[in-house]
């Protein structure tokens, strides 16, 4: 089976964490994520009969990215930025956090995702769209579980692609 | 006209003068008292000659009524202190009950060491036992002998791709035992510390908690991990860490690890050389 490194970063409080753990089976000790600022978690997904464990290491919330050690960067494959759609100082520094991250993984996957879209509405995310830096891959809802496991799923899939 | 005017104005006078020298006389006394005390004043050492006994007894009233007075109060403010503050208070009475723990231990592993030399003086058998073990290992007697009665045995083996966090091999049989996730931590915690700590490039090499050690030696694209149960001596960890070397120049390479996907064979191979013998 193959195994792949995969991070979850983004400003505080955009529920990274609650992403991960709507996603995850199995869930692992909190205190390791404000121990030593991450905390691992493991999750093998089925893409078109093909089994892709995924490792993710779920980075405690940084209002800037460069604050991250760039070591827990290393060996990734693929990095799930995550802002809040109701918080606009959680993307407001989006190109220079994203411009960071492709210089921590220049050939690797970056995906941005807008969470918490279960407190807006269309119209909302309709201007959202006019205003926000940098495009997003996909909007989630950590809370309803709405495209979750699509965001995932695709990483996965993405992945998959990069190793055949 | 003028004349009388005049009159007037010497009486005047002399009342003026006449009530002046009657306010003198009157307040002769006053006067010179109240120069006395701003002498006093003036001057710390009398003030103090005239203060001290005042204030020695003042201050010997308040201790006697202060303990019946504020015991209650202060009480009550320490123990909401107390029970408030307990992280800094464990904070600093730690390192002081960390050393006596410390010294505490060192003095019985002292007291032990002395009982086994005075035993062994008895036992032809073990004192010839040992003495060689010292001539061929190079290995203190002492050490030796506390070696025999703690019993030391490596638990577990991984190895771990060195940044990625991603499991190769392990020698765990344990389906409770996630060690995917544990190699996931053991790279968060070995980068969190270098990142931290380092400041020449050097790797975190061990690891202690209660009666574990976890022994890790790095390579260039992978890591070990050996996570051994009881006290090991130096020579032990010597032989652990020269069996890692064996291990990896015998059966990894960069093109093993480099797709860090976990390989089966691998682990049976790790758990026949790690597993297969106690420790020497």
């Amino acid at each position: 089976m193959i195994s792949k490194k995969v991070i979850l970063t983004g400003s505080f409080g955009v529920g990274k964490t609650s992403l991960f753990e709507q996603f995850l089976y199995s869930k692992f000790s909190q205190k390791y994520l404000t121990t030593i600022g991450v905390k691992v978690d493991k999750k093998v997904i089925d893409i078109d009969g093909k089994k892709l464990s995924l490792i993710i290491w779920d980075i405690a919330g940084e209002v800037k990215q460069d604050k991250v050690p760039n070591s827990y960067f290393l060996g990734t494959s693929a990095i799930i930025y995550v802002f809040d759609v109701t918080r606009k100082s959680t993307y407001e520094e989006l190109e220079r956090d994203i411009d960071h991250l492709k210089k921590m993984l220049p050939s690797g996957i970056i995906s941005i995702v807008g969470n918490k879209i279960d407190l807006v509405n269309e119209d909302f995310i309709q201007e959202l769209k006019q205003n926000i830096p940098l495009p997003w891959d996909i909007l989630t809802s950590a809370k309803t579980g709405e495209n979750v496991n699509e965001l995932f799923l695709n990483i996965g899939s993405q992945l998959l692609a990069q190793t055949t | 006209m003028a004349d009388v005017l005049q009159k007037t104005n010497t009486s005047i006078s002399d009342d003026n003068r006449l009530f002046e020298e009657l306010k003198e006389t009157l307040l002769r006394e006053d006067r010179e008292a109240l120069q006395r005390l701003q002498d006093i004043l003036d001057q710390p050492e009398k003030l103090s000659h005239k203060m001290s006994p005042v204030l020695e007894k003042r201050l010997s009233l308040f201790k006697e009524a202060f303990p019946k007075e504020y015991k209650a109060i202060i009480e009550k403010i320490i123990a909401e202190k107390l029970a408030n503050s307990k992280e800094e208070l464990l904070e600093a009475i730690y390192p002081i009950m960390g050393k006596l723990i410390k010294k505490y231990i060192s003095l019985q592993f002292q007291l032990l060491r002395e009982s086994i030399d005075q035993k062994m003086k008895f036992s032809i058998w073990h004192k010839i036992k040992t003495k060689s073990k010292v001539f061929f290992t190079g290995v203190k007697s002492d050490e030796i002998i506390l070696g025999d009665l703690i019993d030391s045995s490596i638990e577990n083996v991984f190895i771990i791709q060195k940044h990625s966090g991603l499991l190769i091999a392990s020698t765990n049989d344990d389906p409770t035992l996630h060690d995917d996730l544990i190699a996931g931590m053991m790279t968060a915690i070995k980068s969190f510390a270098e990142d931290a700590f380092d400041k020449n490039g050097a790797e975190l090499e061990v690891i202690s908690y209660d009666n574990y050690q976890l022994l890790l030696e790095s390579y260039y694209s992978y890591y070990f991990v050996v996570a051994v149960t009881g006290n090991i001596s130096s020579a032990q960890n010597a032989k652990i860490h020269e069996k890692m070397n064996t291990f990896a120049r015998k059966n990894l390479n960069r093109n093993t690890v480099k797709t860090g996907q976990f390989s089966p064979s691998l682990s049976i191979k790790l758990k026949s050389f790690f597993l297969s013998n106690p420790l020497p």
